[in-house]
């Protein structure tokens, strides 16, 4: 069952534009064009793209903050056109992870804040708000000013606001971004315990990575329009991407037909690329078998999505 | 209803303590009428070579005050969607199921509130120098037509907010009208003094009436005839409203004037 259905979703902004020293003409821009998508229920769902593809004005018009020029989504079976309201009930989202506090309350009293703005009394938003703060890791820094936050605190606390009202989508746009290594990691260990909780996840990245390791499906989105669609290996695929098989042969500094390199272990390693990694591993070991080879490591390297990325973005650049 | 009862006082509360956590701000607030109306009691003094009559001094202490709370409610409105529209605090609010006037109303009736309790500190010191204690109860019942006063000027408020959406320097919307409010109200003159056409604008100006009524309920005069424009004043905020829904809807959920 879909959460999330975007449908045609079209966006334009007006710019102006100058057309000579004296003369500026406003023209229409588009941020987004036609883009549609399916999110299932308990799925995490990527939109990845380069700055300026597109990525928050979809996510600003699912978040029922921007009117489609054209198109519309449905939301936990609800318009975002003729249901706003019912559709900001439904969601929780994190547009920019350090904003959007009162940054001279304490992150307690921000999220009893949110929580009364979503209908909940003081008593019930209390409660609540502390038990986000111990799922999000932040119990013992409830009570300081959210303005001697680090920015990982300031994600985290941006995280347990959007569940706050116990919204069953929850929206991140770029939900990592500017924070350290760890305290990422800590915030995608938290995405990842959400989708298992049963939330429906819809994030926007830059990081391939991240992308790769949190998302079930991704969209890959260019100029306001969709380019590829799938999931991480799929879009691997479509692209015909190779794949890097390495074979370790112990005892030997090289292998006849083959290009080979030496390890740290003076071993020599077989290296091929190639777009069917299973066929060329059960080729390789066969021969080398019979050439009475030892075998040592086997590694089979798969294609990143930031090559997907680099390829299909590449490509529409002519790079 | 309820819902929305519960959102207004998440916001005022908010918006109140994160207030008295500015300490500095409200010292101020409370100081600058004194200081603005002493100093031209004192400059009256040097051009006429003796102390006016001390009502006077009165008469513009509670006119500077007013003119404290609107430049603290024209201002706080503006700098409230422009703040919240740079710390992006206004997306989520937005992105919440909650009435955009409650945001903004809230925001109004928090520096309202604050403008009352500066009228509070700075009224009573003025009535009970000039007055003594005879006119404390009329000072009480004026700072109630006082509060009544500002419903009006909360119209203002949405007017101001809504042009800083497209406008974004809060200052070039809320000083300028400062600045007409501090010239056509009567708050340190009386306004029949004036040109006609300022008198024209004092008059239509909510501002002005808040000024008078404070005035005249502390000196015992006020009566209904007095009040009988007080209802038309509410155009503004019934205007306010509309052009405040549709500044928000045209300008920042069609063209996405978030932020920047």
């Amino acid at each position: 069952m879909e959460e999330i259905e975007a449908r045609n979703l079209t966006k334009t902004f007006k710019r102006k534009v100058r057309v000579n020293i004296l003369k500026r003409i406003e023209r229409r821009i588009y941020a987004v064009k036609k883009v549609s998508f399916k999110v299932n229920k308990e799925e995490i769902f990527g939109l990845l793209g380069p700055n300026g593809a597109g990525k928050t004005t979809t996510i600003k018009m699912i978040c029922t903050l921007l009117v489609p020029d054209e198109g519309e989504a449905i939301v936990h079976g609800f318009s975002i056109l003729d249901k706003p309201e019912k559709v900001r009930e439904n969601i929780g989202v994190v547009l920019a992870p350090d904003k959007g506090f009162y940054e001279r309350l304490s992150g307690i009293e921000n999220l009893v804040y949110y929580g009364r703005l979503y209908g909940m009394n003081k008593k019930e938003a209390y409660k609540r708000a502390i038990e986000l703060t111990q799922i999000v890791g932040l119990d013992k820094d409830a009570y300081r000013y959210v303005e001697e936050y680090s920015l990982g605190m300031k994600a985290k606390l941006s995280i347990a606001k959007s569940l706050i009202h116990d919204p069953p989508i929850v929206i991140l746009d770029e939900p990592t971004v500017g924070l350290d290594p760890i305290s990422a990691r800590r915030i995608r260990n938290l995405i990842l315990e959400l989708a298992k909780s049963g939330k429906t996840i819809l994030l926007t990245s830059h990081n391939m990575w991240e992308v790769e390791n949190l998302c079930n499906r991704v969209i890959l989105i260019n100029k306001g329009e969709i380019v590829s669609q799938g999931t991480p290996r799929q879009l691997k695929e479509k692209l015909n991407l190779n794949y890097i098989v390495e074979v370790e042969v112990l005892n030997s500094e090289k292998v006849e037909n083959y290009e080979t390199f030496i390890n740290d272990k003076g071993n020599a390693v077989i290296k091929i690329e190639t777009s069917k990694p299973n066929d060329t591993l059960i080729n390789l070991l066969d021969e080398l078998k019979y050439k009475k080879y030892e075998i040592g490591e086997i590694k089979v390297i798969e294609p990143t999505l930031e090559e997907v990325f680099a390829k299909v973005i590449g490509d529409e650049k002519g790079i | 209803m309820k819902k929305e009862f519960n959102q207004l006082l998440a916001i005022l509360e908010v918006e109140i303590k994160n207030l008295l956590r500015e300490r500095g701000t409200v010292g101020f607030a409370i100081f600058f009428p004194i200081l603005i109306s002493l100093s031209t009691y004192g400059v009256g003094t040097g051009i006429l070579g003796k102390a006016p009559n001390i009502d006077l001094w009165f008469y513009q202490l509670i006119g500077f005050t007013i003119l404290m709370i609107a430049i603290i409610m024209s201002s706080s409105s503006a700098w409230y969607v422009r703040q919240g529209l740079l710390s992006r605090r206004l997306e989520y609010l937005f992105a919440a199921s909650i009435n955009p006037l409650i945001i903004v109303a809230a925001s109004s009736i928090t520096s309202g509130l604050m403008g009352i309790g500066i009228f509070l500190v700075v009224g009573l010191i003025g009535v009970l120098v000039v007055y003594g204690i005879s006119n404390l109860l009329n000072f009480f019942l004026a700072t109630i037509i006082l509060a009544v006063s500002l419903i009006p000027i909360l119209g203002i408020n949405l007017i101001v907010a809504a042009t800083t959406i497209i406008g974004k320097e809060p200052e070039a919307i809320s000083q300028p009208l400062s600045a007409i409010v501090s010239t056509t109200s009567g708050l340190a003159y009386p306004i029949t003094i004036l040109p006609f056409i300022l008198q024209i604008i004092g008059e239509v100006m909510p501002y002005y009436y808040a000024a008078e009524y404070v005035r005249a309920m502390i000196n015992g005069y006020l009566n209904l005839v007095n009040l009988e424009s007080f209802p038309f004043l509410f155009i503004y905020l019934i205007g306010g409203y509309f052009i405040y829904r549709y500044f928000e809807y045209n300008f920042i959920r069609k063209e996405g004037n978030y932020g920047a």
